[in-house]
Parts: C-alpha cells; sequence; structure tokens
C-alpha cells in the first residue's frame, strides 16, 4: 500500500492586502523593507493555512512570482521580458522570455535567498516540525524555450541544454544549500502537445541526469494536458516525483496499470480552474484506485497552480484536500 | 463619472482621434460589468490575471437572463457630450464572458456561451435601435481553446444576428492562425487586432482579409511613447496587405493600466503617425472614406 500525503502544487492566490501593497511598491509609495514585512507576513499566513489543513508537502504559494517565468528571467542574462501572452488556455498572462544571447544565471539572483526565508518562516511556524516539507519552484526547459521568444539560439536544443546547465544547474545548487529536498519543476508542455516527441526525450532525461547528479528529489510537475498521452516520458522519470493533472487525464482508468510503474505520483485531482469545490466521493473513488497500485507514494494534490482562483475558493479547497487525505489515512474513507 | 467620460472625449478630440469612446469609464472590468449587470452571476472574489492585476471573476450559478440595457445609456451620454458624429460602442462578447467566467450550473460551456449570446444579441439591438453605429465586441478569450472554435464562432454570429450597425471584432493577446479560417465566416466589419505588442510579427495572417483591419499599433502594456515616424512606418507595412481603405488605426488594446498622461500622449502620436500616413495617401487622391457597416 502506498504512503498517501497531501500536498499543494505550485501557486497560490496573492492575497489582496499582498497585491495591495506590491501596486504600492512598484508605485513608489512603500519602501522595499513594508513589502519585505508584507511578503513575510503573507507567507506565514499561508503556511499556517497549509499546517492547519494538514497539508504536508508545500510550496510557499510563489507569492513573489508574476507568472511562471517572473521575475525568474529578469535574473538571467541573454534574456529580456517581452510582452504579454497567454498562459496556456487561460485568461491569465505572462511576460515570455526574449531570447537575444547565450543565456546564463546571473549572481545575484534572490530566488535561493527567498527560499531560505520561506523556510526559515516555516520553521517558526511549526515549530522546527520535520513533518512538512517546503518546495521550491521553478520553470522546466522544455516549458521556458516553448514559451520563449527566440531570436538568438538556430536549434531550440541548444536553448534547452543552456537553460539546464546555465539557470537550472546553479540555482539548484544554490537551492540545496537553503535546505531545499524537493523542487517542483513547472513542466506543462510535455502534455499539452507542442512538442515533438525528441524534444520531450531530451528533456525528461536532461532533467532526470541533472537531479540524480545534484542529489535534490525532483518533483516533474505537468498540467493542462493529458498525462496517459505522455507516459512514454513521465515513465523516464519514474524514480522522481511525477505530478500528472487527472483532470486534463479522462481517459487515465485504461491507462492504471502504467501509472504502477512509477515510485512517486503525485495525483492532481482538486480543480485548480473551477469553483466547484470536489466531493468526498469522487476523490475518495481516486485516491482509492490509486492507492491500490505498486507505488510508493501517493500525493494528493491539486492540478495546477492555483492563481486561477479566487483566494476564498483555493483556501476552501487546501482545507477540503487536507482533511479529506488525514480522514483517508485514518481509514476514515473507504 | 460624467466627468470623467466628458474628460475622455475631450482628451480623445483633443488629440484628434477621429471615432473616440467613453473609455469605458463606467467599468471596472470588461467581463466583471457585465456580469454585475445580467442575472444568475455570482462574486467569489478577485483572480489575477497578469502581474499584479485582478479581476473579479464571476460565477455562473443560475441561469442567466437580461435584466435591461447594459451599455445603451453609456453610449447616449457619450453621444451627447462629443463634437464627433461617430462614436464606438464597446461590448463584451459571448465567448469571453464565458470562457471568463467559472461555470457552476449549464451543463456545458458551449450552452452557457449561446445563452450569453441571446443576451448580447438583445444588448445590440437595443443599441441600433437608440442610434449606435459602430460597436466592438471584444472577444480577447477566442482563440483560447481551439476545439471550441467553431462553436464560438457560430455564438458570436447570433450576437450579432439581425443587427445592422458595423461591427468590430477584437480579439488581442492571442493566436490569430487560429482565427484566420473564420475570417470570412463571422459576420463582423472590421477585425480590431493587436500588433504592437508582439513587434508587428505575425502581420501576415491578415493577408488576403476581405474585411476592415483595426491595426493594433500602440503597446498598451508599455509605458514608453511610440514614435509617430514608428507608426507611420506600421501602418505603412499593413498597407502591404490591407487597402487604406479598409484600415482602421488603433491602439492594441485598452489603456486603462497605464497612467493618464502616458495614455493621451500615445494616443497622440498615433494620431500623429496616422497624419504622416495620410500625406501620403492624400498625393494619391485618398482622403476620406465611408463608414461601412457591411463589408
Amino acid at each position: 500500500m502506498a504512503r498517501i500525503y497531501a500536498a499543494v502544487v505550485g501557486s497560490f492566490p496573492r492575497p489582496r492586502g499582498l497585491a495591495r501593497l506590491v501596486g504600492r511598491f512598484n508605485s513608489g509609495k512603500i519602501d522595499y523593507e513594508k513589502l519585505e514585512l508584507g511578503y513575510e507576513k503573507y507567507t506565514q499566513r499561508l503556511f499556517k493555512l497549509f499546517i492547519s489543513a494538514s497539508i504536508e508537502y508545500f510550496t510557499d504559494g510563489m507569492l513573489r512570482w508574476d507568472d511562471v517565468f517572473n521575475p525568474l528571467i529578469g535574473y538571467v542574462d541573454g534574456l529580456r521580458v517581452d510582452g504579454l501572452y497567454r498562459f496556456y488556455e487561460n485568461n491569465f498572462f505572462f511576460r515570455a522570455p526574449q531570447v537575444v544571447g547565450r543565456i546564463k544565471l546571473v549572481g545575484n539572483c534572490p530566488i535561493p535567498d527567498w527560499y531560505g526565508n520561506s523556510k526559515r518562516i516555516l520553521n517558526e511556524v511549526a515549530g522546527n516540525s520535520k513533518s512538512y516539507v517546503l518546495k521550491a519552484v521553478l520553470p522546466g526547459p522544455l516549458t521556458f524555450a516553448l514559451n520563449s521568444v527566440n531570436e538568438y539560439y538556430s536549434d531550440i536544443v541548444d536553448l534547452i541544454n543552456d537553460y539546464v546547465y546555465n539557470v537550472l544547474q546553479p540555482l539548484v545548487k544554490e537551492l540545496k544549500h537553503r535546505g531545499a529536498e524537493v523542487v517542483e519543476v513547472h513542466e506543462p508542455e510535455l502534455t499539452y502537445g507542442r512538442a515533438d516527441s525528441r524534444l520531450k526525450f531530451y528533456d525528461v532525461e536532461l532533467l532526470s541526469k541533472l537531479f540524480t547528479e545534484l542529489g535534490v528529489r525532483l518533483w516533474l510537475q505537468t498540467y493542462f494536458g493529458d498525462a496517459c498521452s505522455a507516459l512514454n516520458y513521465l515513465l523516464y522519470l519514474a524514480r522522481h516525483i511525477v505530478g500528472v493533472d487527472l483532470i486534463a487525464s479522462k481517459d487515465y482508468s485504461r491507462y492504471l496499470n502504467y501509472f504502477s510503474e512509477f515510485n512517486s505520483l503525485a495525483i492532481g485531482i482538486y480543480n485548480s480552474r473551477s469553483t466547484l469545490v470536489e466531493r468526498k466521493r469522487s476523490v475518495g473513488w481516486y485516491i482509492s484506485r490509486f492507492a491500490k497500485l505498486h507505488v510508493n507514494e501517493i500525493f494528493v494534490a491539486n492540478n495546477a497552480p492555483m492563481d486561477f482562483l479566487p483566494e476564498i475558493i483555493a483556501v476552501r479547497k487546501v482545507r477540503k484536500l487536507g482533511r479529506f487525505v488525514k480522514s483517508f489515512k485514518a481509514g476514515g474513507v473507504k | 463619472m460624467d466627468d470623467a467620460v466628458i474628460t475622455v472625449l475631450r482628451e480623445h478630440e483633443e488629440v484628434g482621434i477621429d471615432i473616440p469612446s467613453d473609455g469605458e469609464m463606467r467599468r471596472d472590468e470588461m467581463v466583471e460589468y457585465f456580469a454585475e449587470r445580467i442575472r444568475g452571476f455570482k462574486f467569489y472574489g478577485p483572480v489575477r490575471v497578469w502581474g499584479n492585476h485582478f479581476f473579479r471573476k464571476p460565477a455562473v450559478v443560475n441561469k442567466l437572463s437580461y435584466i435591461e440595457p447594459i451599455v445603451v445609456d453609456e453610449y447616449l451620454f457619450a453621444r451627447r457630450h462629443t463634437l464627433r458624429p461617430i462614436i464606438k460602442v464597446t461590448i463584451t462578447g459571448p465567448y469571453t464572458i464565458a470562457d471568463w467566467s467559472f461555470n457552476e450550473y449549464y451543463e456545458s460551456k458551449e450552452e452557457l456561451t449561446f445563452e450569453l449570446a441571446g443576451i448580447v444579441n438583445t444588448e445590440l439591438r437595443k443599441l441600433e435601435e437608440v442610434g449606435a453605429t459602430y460597436v466592438q465586441v471584444d472577444e480577447p478569450a477566442l482563440t483560447t481553446h481551439a476545439s471550441e472554435m467553431e462553436w464560438a464562432v457560430q455564438a458570436i454570429n447570433k450576437a450579432v444576428e439581425g443587427v445592422n450597425v458595423k461591427v468590430g471584432l477584437h480579439v488581442c493577446y492571442s493566436n490569430y492562425m487560429l482565427l484566420k479560417p473564420y475570417f470570412d465566416i463571422l459576420n463582423v466589419t472590421q477585425y480590431a487586432l493587436e500588433f504592437a505588442n508582439r513587434g508587428f510579427r505575425d502581420l501576415e495572417i491578415v493577408k488576403g482579409l476581405s474585411k476592415e483591419l483595426g491595426f493594433g499599433v500602440i503597446d498598451v502594456h508599455n509605458k514608453a511613447v511610440e514614435e509617430p515616424e514608428h507608426v507611420a512606418k506600421a501602418i505603412l507595412k499593413a498597407m502591404e496587405y490591407v487597402n487604406p481603405e479598409y484600415l482602421y488605426i488603433n491602439p492594441d488594446c485598452g489603456l486603462k493600466l497605464l497612467p493618464r498622461d502616458i495614455a493621451k500622449a500615445k494616443l497622440r502620436a498615433m494620431v500623429e503617425g496616422v497624419k504622416i500616413v495620410r500625406r501620403e495617401l492624400s498625393k494619391r487622391g485618398l482622403t476620406q472614406i465611408p463608414l461601412h457597416t457591411k463589408v
């Protein structure tokens, strides 16, 4: 029987109070110190929510991020921040990376420090409990490459390669140095379908190699696409944690046996794009089926970043998720 | 609000805009505004759209129904307060309202969209009744889901059915390759498209367009004010694909996120750019065009 955990994936809705602070900072009405205090306060509030909801694996809600690429791309040489582009099929837009030269992480990227800071806040909130794992989040190479406006690399493989070795590698090393055990790499492109199989295989091969070498657990997160259609590639990462969007994988039950080959699966069953809160019965049905597989770990999670929801609904879903997993583990759900 | 509208109209006139709008001064957001005025919606709170920008994404929790005219008074007020003979009224299209809402009530998004199409159609007919001549249906979501395009296009056609005014269809920050196959199928007079934000890439998609192009030449997400010469150059580039009598020049999208002085400076630059091109066109004897309601 697999070990079951409650998990939250990706971003959490930026609270209104924090958004107001960011707006005031952007228009020069408050200084950086006040903004930092805001981040501290709202990160603490978020961790309290996760802990009270019995969530065991989570991120810091990416409260400092505008989208999955920003602010990271502002700290990469060879990149400019381009216009607004739609983020897949959502009414959500991101500033695209415009590749104008060979890419390389610059020395002053604050992301590892932000992680370290969140880790400190978590320790304060959780009283140094080891029951909670704070994941760092970074965009995946394929997703980065295919959402870039590439004006430099003649072969996209070179762009992917440089992103992995000149951006991800130094970042993951620094994150590990700040205590990160698990890094959640967002790779919706693996299941979305724009990339050819050569690129997908290259992507998973590089990621697997990189994280194995660095000794950090890779949580490869896919969303917005059918995981079953990408099993070939995802199985390459069977030793790592693979996050799948079961809301977008309608036909997953036909492929259940293949899912048995994974070591650790994060099953996204709480819909981050619907205000309807999931019913206990349907969630229980999903978990029971996956719990029977020969998988070591099952992470019950939301299916995609939660930025697409109003905060009040996201809070409701997180509470339901945590409560449900807790009662499932206690044998209260059949 | 009235004063704000009058100010916007004056500023449009002052910088030389031929067809002003009321700047949507009374609207907080393009879906929210309509959802607040159609029965059947509920609001849970703001949802992020990009960066630090949010909107109150509505949820459909009951059967939708038309209550009363939504933008007719806006139009009438603006018409009374402008010196220009034509003003443009914007209205959010049925597909975008559906796509940017949570659906808790209808069996399918398609069913919801067609319900909204009927409501939008009622509103467009009311606008026509009071004398509106130029309406822009905003459908920024139209190409978001390629698999839904077929019925989404039919829903827009239902929304404009029987309406005999000039209808522009505004689609922005989108994949125009998905829109192109429907250029002739959509019953609209004009496509108002965003090009400045994408550095005028993809312009070739309008090659062979048999309708008007509302050509976006001002990047509304960038505070740098365009040079008129840059605008003129872009227009001349567009004229390689679209005849000038089928070309309207506009910003990429709404200017509301910009500081007012920058928005005004951008509009002025746009008009100055147009003037450069007009001087060239007048040498060819092209000085003015009639307002088409059907192309």
